[in-house]
């Protein structure tokens, strides 16, 4: 493995957190993971369709999907009939469908609710985020990288590190390369300088990779993770997003039809690319994909043709050693909390699962309390 | 010095060099010239000192000129701008470093300073009482200004904040190996010494984004970043790049070196930066891990 991975140690507690990390880590040093956020409020109900469900068919009077129109993935379940492409990852195995994801009393605020989301301690006033403690507390040199277009999320909001914000994979490159550089030095600042400049040459290298992706925001964020991780850079997870800031693409109070069909096309198109562009190099089995939204929708269709904001809704996790399948049962669409469904299983449960089963982190210190990791990546 | 490390630093007869001045200027202003530091060489510690913790006679009039330019309904990034043009024009640098040490120290944060005039009226309030007389921990003045506090602070409790900076300044243990180069450049320091040192003209709206991009978020305090990562330091090189390109003229080598690195830094690579001159000199100092340390 290459400098990236070593540690570049700054102080004296860092050494007593990596001897916690070497004792609880299992060999997952090129383990990558990627959280992609759905601004807005996905309806999970109008992604992944009960369409036998007479509830669903009662309540969605004009945005009801049936069995024709969608993608059937089992369970009389069915993906929105735009995406085809994830329909094709989930029949390959490479797809899970985590469902019923949510907390208790969920938010259903837009900046309330993702703040929850981000820094994993619903409701507490939190002002790190969950990927921001976890670069807090690595020793290595970038653990987490933010790619996009918007400000950076709360989501990677530290007190000490600094959290790359990235637009594309040129700024990982030097404007100019050095003439000289001794690598002699033997000293932490000298080796960590060498190392970057490494990383700068080789991701100046990747630039030239081609790749087929649509031209979209999201989708050109994924392809510059899949650079970024074609440069070896040791950058463990990275988050990306669809939808721009509060309150986002996804919360569709009107005219939900046309919108969300486009919008879970261009996420099933940039996903896809991205899963096809990593299996290209035989990078499928270093990624794990999560994808994640604020809250999903009610049950019952307003007048305007759209939904109202809700509550549990469906986590995708996408990766060549992901479980695919689905996860859990369909929550119950005639035991709702006021018009939404009910959430059974806690999101701090599928962090703990990319951190730890995935990514080899310990959880606990980062989320605050133990949740059991899920059984979704094969070992 | 190990006995006495608060007494005030005395030279021998050609202990205060190149290195000593640069370190003192490098940790109580933003970023000197040539012609500075060669004044300041000339002048020895105790002096420079005295001019750098005393207020020019050109203050007033430089405050009040900033002060007209405050908008009232703008926002706190408008504020960080006004301050970075502070930072970067100020005859008074080391007022300005102890407001930004304040902000840094109390890192007060509330909705109501997203307003710039809220904002400006705060660090106003900073800068008024930065050297006044208050209660600090000597603790925190010892790791601002040294980087360690692995001295005993105990003759420095009683001590009020003006005199705190004053004896901290020009003690045996600023001027210690333990101090040297042992803290890392803030992205704004970085800026700030290379463009200074160069001429190179800033303008504050996209320097902001510069130290955003490198994770130095002003005017929010930012107390114990972790500087350095493999991304920040090809985005100093990326900065130093841009801010390169618009400088015309360059100084010669010599006062380069001198101004730069103190011609402080291994035989290998000083032999090898004498091979080289203005933009491509400059662009590979601020490539050393030498240039990263304050």
């Amino acid at each position: 493995m290459n400098l990236t991975r070593r540690a570049f140690l700054q102080a004296a507690p860092f050494f007593v957190r990596a001897a916690a990390y070497a004792a609880s880590k299992p060999d997952r040093d090129g383990a990558v993971q990627v959280v992609l956020q759905l601004a807005g409020g996905n309806d999970g109900l109008n992604t992944v369709v009960p369409y036998e469900d007479d509830q669903y068919a009662r309540a969605r009077t004009t945005l009801r999907l049936t069995g024709n129109q969608v993608h059937k993935i089992g369970g009389s379940l069915g993906f929105h009939p735009a995406m085809e492409g994830m329909a094709r990852l989930f029949q390959e195995g490479h797809l899970a469908v985590l469902q019923g994801v949510g907390y208790p009393n969920m938010h259903r605020d837009h900046n309330i609710g993702m703040q929850s989301w981000q820094t994993a301690r619903p409701l507490a006033g939190e002002r790190t985020g969950w990927l921001g403690r976890v670069a807090d507390a690595s020793q290595e040199s970038v653990p987490v990288t933010f790619v996009g277009q918007i400000p950076p999320p709360v989501a990677v909001h530290s007190l000490e590190a600094v959290v790359p914000t990235v637009h594309e994979a040129k700024d990982w490159t030097l404007a100019t390369p050095p003439t000289m550089f001794d690598t002699r030095q033997p000293d932490s600042l000298h080796r960590l300088t060498a190392t970057a400049f490494a990383g700068a040459r080789r991701t100046a290298g990747v630039l030239k990779v081609p790749a087929s992706y649509p031209e979209l925001a999201v989708a050109q964020s994924l392809r510059t993770v899949a650079q970024l991780v074609r440069a070896d850079l040791g950058i463990r997870i990275f988050m990306v997003e669809q939808g721009g800031v509060s309150p986002g693409e996804f919360d569709n109070h009107a005219n939900q039809a046309v919108n969300h069909a486009v919008s879970l096309r261009d996420l099933s198109r940039s996903l896809t690319a991205f899963c096809d562009d990593l299996a290209h190099d035989r990078l499928l089995d270093r990624v794990v994909l999560m994808t994640f939204s604020e809250f999903g929708r009610t049950l019952t269709e307003n007048g305007r043709h759209g939904t109202g904001h809700g509550a549990a809704a469906p986590v995708f996790l996408a990766g060549g050693r992901v479980k695919g399948g689905l996860v859990g049962a369909h929550p119950s669409l005639k035991d709702l909390d006021n018009d939404a469904l009910k959430p059974h299983t806690d999101f701090r449960e599928v962090y703990a699962t990319v951190l730890e089963s995935w990514l080899g982190i310990p959880a606990e210190p980062i989320l605050g309390a133990r949740f059991a990791p899920l059984d979704v990546i094969a070992s | 010095m190990a006995h006495q490390p608060w007494a005030p630093y005395e030279p021998r007869a050609g202990e205060w060099n190149l290195k000593e001045a640069g370190h003192l200027l490098r940790r109580a202003t933003f970023g000197f010239t040539a012609n500075q530091l060669q004044q300041a060489l000339a002048d020895g510690p105790q002096k420079t000192i005295d001019r750098l913790l005393a207020a020019p006679g050109n203050y007033a009039e430089f405050e009040q000129g900033v002060a007209a330019l405050t908008s009232r309904e703008s926002s706190s990034q408008d504020a960080a701008q006004l301050w970075l043009y502070r930072m970067i024009h100020t005859p008074y640098p080391f007022h300005e470093r102890a407001t930004l040490f304040w902000r840094d120290y109390f890192a007060v944060d509330s909705p109501k300073l997203e307003r710039a005039s809220m904002m400006e009226q705060y660090l106003q309030e900073l800068r008024k009482k930065a050297l006044e007389p208050q209660g600090v921990k000597p603790e925190a003045v010892v790791k601002w200004l040294i980087g360690t506090t692995d001295f005993s602070l105990s003759s420095l409790g009683g001590l009020d904040s003006v005199q705190l900076f004053s004896t901290v300044l020009r003690s045996n243990a600023f001027f210690s190996p333990a101090a040297y180069r042992q803290k890392v450049k803030s992205p704004l320091e970085f800026a700030l010494n290379l463009a200074t040192a160069v001429d190179a003209q800033l303008v504050p709206a996209q320097l902001h984004a510069q130290l955003a991009a490198l994770g130095q978020r002003l005017p929010n305090a930012n107390g114990s970043r972790r500087w350095l990562n493999t991304f920040t330091i090809v985005g100093r090189s990326n900065l130093a790049a841009s801010m390169l390109a618009k400088v015309d003229q360059f100084l010669d080598r010599r006062a380069l070196l001198d101004t730069l690195l103190q011609n402080d830094a291994p035989q290998e690579v000083l032999a090898r930066l004498a091979q080289l001159d203005g933009r491509e000199l400059v662009q590979t100092i601020a490539d050393l891990p030498e240039f990263q340390l304050l």
